[in-house]
């Protein structure tokens, strides 16, 4: 045992002399140094590092040196903020956006643009990346990885179910008509198949008419009856089926042994769902041989409100005390694809993001990835969509995002009617806006 | 307890029955780990239309056994440069944390002067409020020294005596009949030489303990280096393993072979140190 | 003996101090503790001193703290459902958490003391939930806790019982996460088992040749002989249970229904996710009174069952 003691120390020390690692150190000193934060890990971080590299290859005057930081981390760009001592570039989600604009601690994109240079990125880009990147009609954001949500579904079930593969649900009620006929349902009223089940509020809210904000009045809407009857439209679902059977249904999935992979529609537990463009990549490598197709969001009615939703992403902005704001910019704007389009495309497929501007999507890398996964097609055909809705640029958006989902969850749960729901919910922001706004941070 | 108060068969069978169903549960997560680590991505994928399946034997032992995980997810990150700065960062504050709570504990256990109670009781307090409101003065303080982006914060603190070690070593200390070190003190020993060749053999076990969680806690500590350290190169395998949690589709082996990396130095530690503090003092002709 | 030591030798030790002791006994005690005191002065005053004037402050950490008073606290006070509920379920936890985790550590330690064959495997296994990482931990938990193919509600089937749907059930949340918490004992179970290895074997050899049986050695001898560790890991295990954290951030972010919103977490969410840095340390301060009161009381009844030596 003790002999054991002994090699296990040497072993220990002698690792510390040889000293194996290799050390990361600048290739370009004569360059001015942009420092990069960001958030993705593991193989994304590999995509990160390889656009970083692309970028230093063209330059002659800087050098973006990237720091992957993990989750939970959002604590150090604060205490860096605090500290006075930011990163010049960093990636992040748009919540933060509103908060950290109206605190004047991020630089308005547009203070680096000439007008004609701000006319022609506002014409080029999507309504959707200009409407998430601002704050009180300045750019804060620029948007490289946005999230949009589309229905996947599965042609075998429909076909089973006598339903036209090729003819995904149009419309609400065409969804609502389709999932009764996919769904399975056991002799013990357990449930074998969800046809379909709506869960996020705010994901469908705008195909109702409904949402949270109103930006030509400025002001919150939460009590509307849009938003009730969505909420209703939810509430439906279980209780057709029972809230608790569905609790223990959704369960049966989440076994924990694959981690994020989780996700009962490969597994056959759901025929139509709601997801992110993420999942196609995902699928691609994880399940190849799966058979799916996607199909933008349904209308409330023919032709009313079309590929509506909600948008959520992941932004690059410029902290203020920033050492070389210029030299970050120049970084996302090579990311994002404002100079270059086409060579911006690669980054893109490599990530299987979503483009912010069309010129993007028709250049031959983008098409060629289209091509290869045509699923991916539902995503970018909602892109341009006008029906597309955001978080409320409220500076407390990450408390009104928890709040909401903590509702539509005691509303789906039954333990709050939709009218109790929404009344609790918009108390709960009237307080905590008249508190932000006594403190003097609106 | 001892070879003298030895129990009879039907008692240890009992006893190993008890253990052994006790012992699944707390078994379970590493062979689960480990498990995981060695199946590829098809392998821990659910099979499409596959439908509710309990979890069996059958998906624990993989087949075929993907031994490549290891040294792929390995390379995922500089694991020589993290194990090292890791292993840095144990030894400095397992080492100061543990002597400098002992010298602390022994004033505080063996020794009388004013304010002592009320020290005490501040000492404790320290631990009460909640850590997330310290962050950032404490962030903000050691930017003020000029400690930002050095190893200063991370292992100067850790010699000033932990609130945690110092209160469970004043347990200990106080139990040790004063007779002992009175006596001592009458054939002329001072507090100094009572503290060092008294106190301290007999509190092996404590003082093996404490070391134990001092290590593991720096072991485990992602967010300190994460905080204090600028350079990718300064980092340990806490933040290593960290980035294989990323999200959508993450490389689900390679956090398993990272985890079960990760994790075995310590179990092996705790295997070959628990003699040191699990053995008794009474062998030690303390009492 | 102890008080007769005193009284014989410290007047004694005064007068001829500067022969025997060149420093005045009551200084050695400060040079002992100086380390700890001077960390405490250099490295631990100013964040306290400055997280109880931010709790005074709107503070947002991105720009300066603004002085607002008490609004602070009104505002949780009066104001704040979710504070309430946050302290509810912290309260529950502890109530539930701190008892039965004194009780399992005791018992995993006397089994653990045996004298078997294997004894130290045993230990390192009952060590191993401190030691994995969270995330293989929650996996387990995920499974053993899912509702429909999980291992407890398969048992339970078994018997004809359907069980609840633990994790996802806002009345059995909670149950769930104190049953975790008795799952990772093993870093309570190595103190108790440092401190039973501490106890003099000649108090048992007596016992013996009294004719004790295993039951009355346990109550005479072992516990109150542990009551000083015991006592350790009660105040310890208040202070961790009011500041019980990342499980409950892990596994359920605070649903369903913020049944799990603990305190700890609803601080976090105030401080770094919506950026509320002075109500953030309003509550942290409004957990300290709490918490010191509470370890107040158990110092108060100490010397009623903590026996030194």
């Amino acid at each position: 045992m003790r002999l054991a003691v002994i090699a296990a120390g040497i072993v220990i020390l002698g690792l510390i002399v040889m000293n194996p690692a290799s050390r990361i150190s600048r290739k370009h000193s004569d360059r001015q140094q942009v420092i990069f934060w960001h958030m993705w890990m593991g193989e994304w971080k590999t995509v990160v590092d390889r656009i970083t590299d692309d970028f230093n290859r063209g330059q002659s005057q800087y050098e973006v040196m990237a720091l992957s930081l993990p989750s939970g981390a959002d604590a150090k760009f604060l205490l860096a903020v605090a500290g006075g001592d930011p990163p010049d570039v960093m990636a992040q989600w748009n919540s933060v956006i509103p908060t950290w604009a109206s605190r004047g601690v991020i630089i308005p994109l547009d203070s680096l643009m000439t007008p004609a240079e701000l006319a022609e990125f506002k014409r080029t880009c999507f309504p959707v990346i200009w409407k998430i990147g601002t704050f009180r009609d300045h750019f804060y954001g620029l948007c490289v990885g946005l999230n949009i949500f589309s229905l996947y579904y599965r042609p075998s079930h429909f076909i089973e179910a006598g339903l036209d593969p090729d003819k995904p649900p149009a419309t609400i009620s065409q969804l609502d008509a389709m999932a009764q006929k996919l769904t399975i349902i056991a002799k013990d009223a357990s449930i074998r198949r969800i046809g379909f089940l709506p869960s996020v509020l705010q994901m469908w809210a705008p195909s109702f008419g409904g949402g949270f904000y109103d930006e030509t009045s400025d002001s919150l809407t939460i009590m509307t009856q849009p938003n009730l009857r969505t909420l209703e439209w939810i509430r439906g679902y279980r209780q057709r089926y029972g809230v608790q059977n569905i609790i223990r249904y959704e369960s049966s999935f989440l076994t924990g042994a694959s981690g994020d992979l989780d996700w009962p529609f490969i597994t056959g537990g759901y025929s139509i769902v709601l997801d992110g463009q993420w999942r196609v990549a995902q699928l691609a490598r994880y399940a190849p041989k799966l058979d799916y197709r996607t199909a933008p969001l349904p209308a409330a009615d023919e032709g009313e409100r079309e590929k509506a939703g909600f948008c959520s992403g992941n932004f690059m902005i410029i902290p203020r005390g920033a050492k070389c704001p210029k030299g970050a910019w120049e970084f996302m704007k090579h990311w994002a694809g404002v100079t270059d389009p086409a060579n911006a495309a690669k980054f893109y497929t490599w990530g299987g993001w979503m483009p912010i501007n069309q010129a993007i999507v028709d250049s031959p890398d983008f098409q060629q990835y289209l091509k290869e996964h045509p699923q991916f097609r539902a995503f970018v055909d909602t892109l341009p969509s006008p029906n597309l809705q955001v978080a409320p640029p409220v500076t407390y958006q990450n408390f009104f995002m928890d709040r909401l989902t903590q509702m539509a969850d005691r509303v789906m749960r039954l333990s709050q009617t939709p009218e109790q729901g929404l009344q609790s919910f918009r108390r709960e922001i009237e307080t905590e806006q008249k508190r932000t706004s006594e403190s003097g941070h609106e | 307890m001892s070879d003298a108060l030895r129990r009879p068969a039907w008692i240890r069978l009992l006893s190993h029955t008890v253990l052994i169903l006790l012992a699944i549960p707390c078994l379970l997560p590493l062979v689960w780990m480990i498990s995981t680590s060695l199946k590829t991505d098809a392998q821990i994928f659910p099979a499409p239309s596959e439908g509710f399946s309990a979890i069996g034997l059958k998906d624990i032992v993989p087949n075929p056994v993907q031994w490549r995980n290891y040294p792929d997810a390995l390379r995922f990150v500089p694991f020589g440069t993290y194990l090292q700065n890791t292993l840095m960062l144990c030894l400095v504050t397992t080492v100061g944390a543990v002597l400098s709570s002992a010298v602390v504990a022994y004033g505080f256990a063996r020794t009388r002067f004013r304010g002592r109670k009320i020290l005490f009781i501040a000492m404790l307090s320290t631990l009460m409020l909640p850590p997330q409101v310290t962050m950032i003065p404490t962030f903000i303080l050691y930017k003020y020294l000029g400690w930002y982006g050095t190893c200063l914060p991370l292992t100067v603190p850790s010699f000033m005596g932990a609130p945690f070690f110092v209160f469970l070593m004043v347990q200990f200390f106080r139990t040790i009949p004063r007779e002992l070190t009175e006596a001592a003190r009458i054939d002329g020993c001072g507090d100094i030489r009572i503290f060092a060749t008294m106190i301290i053999p007999l509190a092996v076990p404590v003082l093996a303990t404490c070391a134990l969680f001092q290590f593991i806690g720096t072991w485990n500590d992602f967010l300190g280096p994460l905080i204090y350290l600028n350079s990718p190169d300064k980092y340990t395998l806490a933040y290593g393993l960290q980035q294989f949690l990323g999200s959508h589709g993450s490389k689900w082996a390679y956090l398993m072979a990272g985890a079960t990396v990760f994790t075995v130095p310590i179990i092996a530690l705790f295997f070959l140190a628990q003699k040191t503090f699990i053995q008794g003092i009474a062998t030690t002709g303390g009492k | 003996m102890k008080q007769t030591a005193d009284q014989i030798n410290l007047p004694h030790f005064r007068r001829m101090g500067f022969l025997v002791w060149p420093i005045p006994r009551p200084g050695i005690g400060w040079l002992f503790i100086m380390p700890w005191l001077i960390g405490f002065l250099l490295f631990t005053v100013f964040p306290f001193i400055a997280s109880l004037y931010l709790s005074f402050c709107s503070y947002d950490v991105l720009s300066a703290p603004r002085w607002i008073g008490l609004a602070n606290y009104r505002d949780l006070l009066l104001n704040d459902p979710l504070f309430y509920k946050a302290l509810y379920n912290t309260l529950c936890y502890a109530v539930f958490s701190i008892p039965l985790g004194v009780a399992a550590g005791i018992g995993l330690a006397l089994l653990l003391d045996m004298n078997l064959r294997g004894i130290s495997i045993y230990r390192t296994i009952f060590f191993l939930p401190s030691i994995v990482p969270v995330v293989a931990a929650s996996m387990l938990w995920l499974w053993i806790l899912n509702p429909q193919i999980g291992l407890v509600n398969g048992l339970l089937a078994h018997i004809g019982i359907k069980g609840p749907a633990w994790l996802g059930s806002a009345s059995w949340s909670k149950t769930s996460l104190i049953v975790m918490s008795i799952w990772g004992v093993g870093g309570a179970m190595i103190i108790y088992l440092a401190g039973l290895k501490d106890i003099p074997l000649h108090l048992y050899e007596a016992a013996l040749v009294d004719g004790a049986n295993t039951w009355q050695r346990v109550r005479h001898i072992t516990l109150p002989m542990l009551t000083p560790v015991i006592f350790f890991n009660v105040v310890m295990s208040v202070i961790g249970s009011f500041q019980y954290f990342t499980q409950a951030y892990v596994m359920t972010g605070g649903g369903p229904e913020d049944s799990t919103l603990f305190y700890a977490l609803c601080l976090f969410n105030r401080a770094f996710s919506y950026l509320n840095m002075g109500y953030a340390s309003a509550m942290a301060w409004i957990l300290l009174v709490i918490v010191f009161a509470a370890t107040l009381l158990i110092f108060r009844t100490h010397r009623r069952w903590v026996h030194y030596e």
